[in-house]
């Protein structure tokens, strides 16, 4: 196995950081020039068309956690590294069933517009705002940690160092542009970021004759038989179960995604950007899977750890050695871009949730100038990258595969539930939304500190009061039945009859 | 509700269902028939690894069927501008 070179600063890692990154920022003038209402600041004016909407949303989920932490995954364990994969391709389909021509026929910009229009209740939109920026501010810290990393291994920088990189490139994202650079960034890092895994995988290919049966058996000889076997990191169906859950109805209902279905013109955009965003998803996760086969098949185990004990630099490695310091710095650079990016997205989002559903509409009571608004969507965004940044500094280390999934599992408990219901069911009421959301919320936070994953991991005790690393498989059903049963006992039909026939056409 | 709108959520219920119990399928599979998945098939190519690639592969099918069930003439007029109906 060859060696790896030291650390250290040099023109072949730096010439493509300042390509890719002079792209970036580009981009953000351009688009700052153009970002002038609201509208524009968060949901790029609903001026993108389909194709672009689709990249944007297959690059805001194939991030850190993907690109990096799925390839890491299938790296050090085989196979089942790509549950993680299904899980999250399941998200995109949910989301196009169940909530992209209701959202968008309803017009509104957050979930919190959603659950205050139709169910008339203004006292939830705290309660939602809140939930928003929990599971905002938990994958924000699985993609900081994730570029620190980056960024370590790309330029040297320390753990704090990098972290600081992040934050300023995460407010300069969202304070010159708002969504419409978001979204343009997120369409040239995809774009970015499916050519270079294609190059990637093409020079593992070549040492191997382009042949991938001998690739995988490669990585068959090198790591064992039980490499494509099932039971390395799952062997308990309720732990794959509830991982699943967390990721596929996570993904579905994901603040910063839900807002995506409003950056295009009409419901029929609406649902042929999440046809063509799954397509594109699919794909690139079955590139991942080979990128991972071929890792397996070229990298050490302990050369990965060694670079990051998650093993998230597994993809950045193994373009070094197939491509030298100058693939590794496209490739890293790439990663770090796609990182800020859905950053910077989460940021919209998170923005939306503090200035637009708490300050203007519960604070303001709905009388703010659009000026005002545009004041305020500014400076929350500087409190939550300030927020960001300080959770990035605790977390630092963590595998972000797995942050990223505590993310999507408090979404899935929190958001998911009140959601459906509420574009589905008549019967919905705003107490049954109050239950069914705390409960979400405050019953995937409390299994998630009761986990394995903290008393054991982080405060290292010798055992955990609730047994599995996600509490998808319990928080979600909770705050069902007790989002039904209060429905059902505070009142019968609502008084928004009109708003369900105008989601459902 | 006209009747296209109720066909729509017939349809979109079935395919979230569908695609929810097939996760569940899945998950139990992984340790059911652990055995069996673990099978080579075609050279070093495991039943578990053809599974995986297969779930996508299905994935993204449901998604084409969904697609291609919806009517055309599903879909009213977009609403007046950005800001419109906002509560």
């Amino acid at each position: 196995m060859p060696p790896f070179p030291a650390l250290g600063l040099d023109a072949a890692r730096l010439v493509p950081f300042l390509l890719v990154f002079g792209l970036m920022l580009g981009i953000m003038l351009w688009a700052s020039r153009r970002t002038r209402t609201v509208s524009d600041f968060l949901v790029a004016g609903n001026g993108v068309n389909a194709w672009q909407n689709a990249l944007a949303m297959a690059g805001d989920f194939v991030a850190a956690a993907g690109l990096l932490g799925i390839t890491g995954l299938i790296a050090l364990f085989g196979a089942d590294g790509m549950v993680f994969a299904v899980g999250i391709i399941a998200g995109w389909p949910l989301m196009l069933f169940l909530f992209a021509a209701p959202l968008k026929r309803l017009g509104r910009y957050t979930m919190g517009d959603v659950m205050v229009a139709r169910l008339r209740s203004p006292r939830l939109r705290p309660l939602v705002a809140v939930t928003q920026l929990v599971v905002i501010l938990t994958y924000l810290t699985a993609q900081f940690v994730g570029a620190g990393a980056i960024l370590h291994l790309l330029l040297g920088l320390s753990d704090v160092a990098a972290l600081l990189v992040v934050f300023a490139g995460m407010l300069a994202i969202t304070l010159l542009g708002g969504m419409l650079a978001v979204t343009w960034l997120q369409i040239a890092k995809a774009t970015l970021m499916f050519i270079l895994a294609l190059v990637v995988l093409g020079a593992s290919l070549a040492r191997f004759g382009f042949d991938p049966g001998a690739m995988l058996h490669a990585a068959v000889v090198a790591r064992g038989p039980g490499i494509m076997q099932p039971g390395r990191l799952f062997a308990d169906p309720w732990e794959t179960l509830s991982l699943l859950l967390g990721l596929a109805l996570g993904g579905a209902s994901l603040p910063h995604v839900l807002m995506r279905m409003n950056t295009v013109a009409d419901p029929r955009a609406a649902r042929r950007s999440a046809f063509l965003g799954t397509s594109l998803i699919v794909l690139f996760h079955l590139v991942l899977l080979c990128l991972g086969v071929a890792a397996l098949a070229l990298l050490q185990p302990a050369a990965i750890r060694a670079a990051d004990p998650g093993g998230n630099m597994a993809l950045p490695l193994l373009a070094q050695l197939v491509g030298g310091d100058v693939l590794l710095g496209f490739v890293s650079s790439t990663a770090l871009a796609t990182i800020l990016a859905v950053v910077a997205g989460l940021g919209i989002a998170g923005t939306a949730a503090l200035s637009h559903d708490l300050w203007v509409s519960t604070w303001r009571g709905g009388k703010a100038t659009p000026q005002e608004q545009l004041k305020v969507g500014r400076a929350a965004s500087v409190l939550l990258s300030l927020a960001a940044l300080g959770l990035g500094l605790l977390f630092r280390g963590q595998n972000i595969s797995y942050v990223s999934a505590l993310g999507l599992a408090i979404a899935a408990s929190a958001n998911f539930p009140a959601l459906l219901l509420a574009v589905f069911w008549r019967r919905f009421t705003p107490a049954g939304a109050f239950a069914g959301m705390l409960t979400g919320l405050v019953g995937s936070l409390g299994l998630i500190w009761l986990s394995p994953l903290i008393q054991v991991a982080v405060l290292h005790r010798a055992s955990a009061v609730f047994p599995l690393q996600t509490p998808g498989i319990v928080a979600i059903p909770a705050a069902f039945v007790a989002a039904i049963l209060v429905s059902l006992a505070t009142g019968g039909r609502t008084q928004d009859a009109a708003l369900v026939e105008q989601a459902h056409g | 509700m006209t009747g296209a709108g109720r066909a729509i959520d017939a349809l979109s219920l079935r395919c979230a269902l569908g695609l929810v119990c097939g996760l569940g399928v899945f998950a139990l599979l992984i340790v059911a028939a652990k055995p069996a998945l673990s099978a080579p098939l075609f050279g070093d190519v495991s039943a578990y690894l053809l599974l995986i690639v297969a779930l996508a592969v299905g994935i993204w099918a449901l998604t084409w069927f969904y697609m291609a069930a919806l009517p055309l003439d599903m879909d009213p007029p977009p609403p007046a501008g950005p800001d419109a109906g906002r509560g």
